[in-house]
């Protein structure tokens, strides 16, 4: 037996090395499933085939209940105290607003009420409301609940996360059942904007502590149970007043690893899944992607220091290839970004605008011209907040000092990041710092935070994009005020660059492929939009 | 007995409030807690708003008062991220997952380790030993995150035989208790072989099998109990490593809704006054799975008092 000692070892290590290879190849497509990936049209949907071999599809053909995988737990279900996107995903389906967006135009529609709000005067607007609509506990929704509602989200004592969002509105009240005004502080263009994602909440139900974990609503779908860390699960509302969803039961489960999500996918117990890394999507048996509102962006500090010359920032953007960024990073799932933290979904959006090509030469060409010489230029970063951040720092910077940029880079966990980040112009700021700024409300008065001199996140001292974003805030007419936005992001771009522009990320989901659903701009799960067959 | 129990409790007591004062200290002093809460474009109002709700706009001494005050009283603060419930009740909501988790894991374990380690030390050196010794090492070296999704890969996705993920069914926490069971067994094995080994080659042995008392017998009535008091001491350890360490990645990989993910969770939310609820009944958990291990010490060894 002295041989057989080593032997034995070498033995028992390649079975398990075998074993491991084994499971690794179930990750694709199988052995029976050849794993094709066909890229279906090069609209913003795209399909990648690839596992049928699983009896999922016998799982879930003609089924009514659908099981959708996101990230996190909500903090509540109550719609009106928080702003994150794991509260949304459930309340979406229980709650109703006003207004909504049309899932393919994302036009501001109608939902609650009848039409769009009239303005009645230049701070207040009036709504007609749908008749005979009643909460889930048989609370009536009427004109008094939609002021009440409103005026809940506004109370500075309930101090919701989600006021910013709702801007100048003082209060509302009922005139009669049916009609509904609301008032402003100063005119406000972008009040309609503003009510799609304020929810209706029943007077007597919200007014109790269990409110945050009992959600009572008026739209598609009930809460049977909310298991905590676990799953919200959904039923339809029998009482529902419009169309009756085709998913008739629904599970929201709350799964943090993106891979075993897409394990879910792969075995058929899960139908839906959010927040899929580009590197995995190819994993899913099918991808559904749409453009989302985050724009990755380093702000430049144009008032002091080496980038006070808007040469030396308009180089910093022709430095810097973002194709390769999009192609390359993300795998394909983000788009250029036209030089604007908008994209054409969004009110103001500048179809003028393009993004800088590539061209380093002329990035060189630029900085001497602008007397660059090597001076040192700080660069803030955060890692491991948004999606692929320290990769895009090391890419950005790489690309910086190949056309003769000296970067020192300054790259922070969030916590510590965010100090550095959020001094405002007049105290000591980095000359590039980066973040990823999006848009929720679709109006391009959102860049203010950037563009505005005492914008709360700004480096950026214009006095003619001042003038411009001043003149829009209050302008009724809507063709001037998109006039005064597009001057606004031309200066922004082009004279006096904000920001270092890259890419807009695509929200990607893993879906199985009996799934039919189109992904919405605004990044709701709404469930009556989906269904399996 | 008394004595004894009332002394560790005391001692454990201590543990207890070194942690919670170390926990303190470190969140205020090394974090910026109002900024780590809030979005990035949160107004000045807001931060402030949040300071004083937090109390962070009063002396450092004061607060770490008023800590230790509402500890005794067992109020651990209010959630941040699920405002209006308390940080301990969240907690204790979740313990009961893990324990199971933990429970049937450490089950999994000695029920593969204490074969596994006893067949090895029976012949030490031979194939069989080889053969075992090998695996054991395998098991151990395997990390926690990677195992997980290789079993989830092959179990669940490939073989179909048990969930992927969550803890809907019964058969859901077959794959997160091998995660944790595999690398523990792989300790224990080891634990197991080099203690039996050493209690086979001690005198009474030899005096049974100058008896002529078959190998069998000789483990199975001799060596076996008294090897076993290691194995409870790795065994404890290994439980409470789990709970305090392991189930962190474990129940992330696959979506089990216990303490583990909750820790995760109150990271991610950086809500403070959760993580201090996680890690101060995490480590009253230890402190008590510590205390049960005396105790059954003196169960499987009548030779040791606790005094």
């Amino acid at each position: 037996m002295r041989v057989p000692k080593r032997r034995m070892a070498t033995i028992s290590l390649l079975v398990s090395v075998a074993l491991v290879a084994a499971s690794c190849g179930s990750d694709g497509g199988g052995d029976t499933a050849s794993e094709e990936t066909q890229a279906v049209d090069e609209g913003s949907v795209v399909t990648t085939g690839g596992d049928t071999e699983t009896d999922a599809s016998s799982d879930t053909a003609g089924a009514t209940s659908i099981v959708i995988a996101i990230a996190d737990e909500p903090s509540t279900l109550d719609p009106q105290a928080t702003e994150d996107g794991n509260e949304r995903a459930v309340t979406d389906n229980i709650y109703e607003t006003l207004l909504r967006r049309n899932s393919e135009t994302n036009e501001l529609e109608p939902l609650l009420a009848t039409d769009l709000p009239t303005q009645v005067d230049d701070t207040t607007w009036e709504f007609t409301l749908r008749e005979g609509i009643s909460f889930t506990n048989g609370e009536p929704f009427d004109a008094e609940a939609a002021a009440y509602s409103i005026n809940r989200v506004m109370d500075p004592e309930y101090s919701s996360a989600q006021v910013d969002f709702y801007g100048g509105i003082t209060g509302a009240e009922a005139v009669d059942a049916t009609t509904l005004r609301v008032l402003t502080s100063d005119l406000d263009p972008v009040f309609p904007a503003r009510m799609y994602r304020l929810k209706m909440v029943p007077p007597v139900a919200s007014a109790e502590a269990a409110f945050t974990e009992n959600p009572v609503g008026t739209g598609p779908y009930t809460m049977v149970e909310w298991k905590r860390g676990e799953e919200v699960v959904l039923t339809a509302n029998p009482d529902y007043w419009g169309e009756a969803p085709a998913v008739t039961d629904a599970r929201i489960r709350f799964i943090p690893q993106s891979g075993t999500r897409v394990a879910g996918l792969q075995t058929g117990e899960i139908q839906l899944a959010t927040l899929i890394p580009p590197e995995q999507a190819s994993d899913s048996p099918k991808t559904l992607s749409r453009e989302g509102i985050e724009f990755p962006v380093y702000r430049l500090k144009n008032y002091e220091g080496i980038l006070q010359d808007p040469r030396v920032r308009q180089a910093m953007n022709y430095a810097v290839d973002k194709d390769a960024i999009a192609d390359d990073l993300f795998s394909g799932f983000a788009t250029v970004a036209t030089c604007q933290p908008l994209t054409p979904a969004h009110f103001g959006y500048n179809p003028d605008l393009e993004a800088y090509p590539y061209d380093p030469d002329r990035a060189r060409a630029l900085l001497e011209e602008a007397g660059y010489d090597g001076e040192p230029v700080s660069l803030l970063g955060a890692t491991g907040r948004w999606l692929k951040d320290t990769e895009m720092h090391e890419v950005v910077i790489a690309y910086l000092t190949d056309v003769g940029f000296n970067i020192e880079p300054d790259i922070r966990p969030f916590s510590s990041y965010i100090e550095e980040f959020v001094k405002t112009v007049g105290d000591v700021q980095p000359d590039v710092g980066f973040v990823s700024a999006s848009n929720e409300l679709f109006d391009a008065s959102k860049i203010e935070s950037y563009y505005l001199s005492t914008g709360g996140l700004s480096s950026f001292v214009n006095d003619d994009v001042d003038a411009a974003l001043d003149a829009a805030r209050a302008d009724p007419d809507p063709a001037s005020r998109e006039a005064s936005f597009h001057e606004a992001l031309s200066f922004g771009c082009l004279d006096d660059p904000v920001f270092i522009f890259t890419v807009n990320l695509q929200d990607i989901y893993g879906a199985v492929e009996e799934l039919n659903w189109e992904p919405r701009s605004d990044g709701s799960l709404y469930i009556p939009e989906m269904s399996l067959g | 007995m008394l004595y004894f129990l009332t002394k560790r409790l005391l001692v454990g007591l201590l543990v207890i409030y070194l942690v919670a004062t170390a926990v303190f200290f470190i969140t205020r002093v090394v974090a910026n807690p109002e900024l780590s809460f809030l979005p990035v474009d949160a107004s000045p109002e807001q931060r402030d708003a949040v300071r004083s709700y937090l109390g962070l706009d009063r002396s450092l001494i004061a607060q770490y008062w008023e800590y230790l005050t509402n500890l005794v009283r067992l109020d651990l603060g209010e959630s941040f991220w699920q405002p209006g419930k308390s940080a301990l009740s969240i907690v204790l909501d979740r313990l009961p997952a893990s324990l199971a988790l933990n429970t049937v894991a450490i089950v999994i374990a000695l029920l593969l380790a204490i074969p596994m380690g006893t067949i090895a030390a029976l012949k030490p050196g031979s194939t069989l030993d080889r053969t075992t010794t090998t695996v054991s090492l395998l098991g151990l070296s395997a990390p926690q995150f990677w195992l997980g999704f290789m079993l989830m890969l092959l179990f669940g996705v490939r073989l179909g035989w048990f969930p992927t993920s969550g803890a809907d069914e019964r058969l859901s926490i077959v794959l997160p208790a091998l995660a944790l069971a595999l690398p523990t067994a792989g300790k224990i094995a080891q634990m197991m072989r080099s203690t039996m080994i050493d209690e086979l080659g001690r005198p009474y042995i030899l005096t049974a099998e100058a008896k002529g008392i078959t190998a069998l017998d000789r483990v199975r009535h001799h060596a076996f109990r008294n090897s076993l008091v290691p194995v409870l001491t790795q065994g404890s350890f290994e439980y409470a490593r789990m709970l305090a360490g392991y189930t962190v990645v474990v129940e992330t990989v696959f979506a089990w809704p216990g303490v583990g993910l909750l820790t995760v969770q109150a990271l991610e939310q950086q809500d403070l006054m959760l993580l201090q609820a996680v890690v101060i009944v995490v480590a009253s958990m230890v402190v008590i799975v510590n205390l049960a291990t005396d105790v059954l010490y003196t169960r499987i060894d009548p030779r040791i008092e606790l005094s």
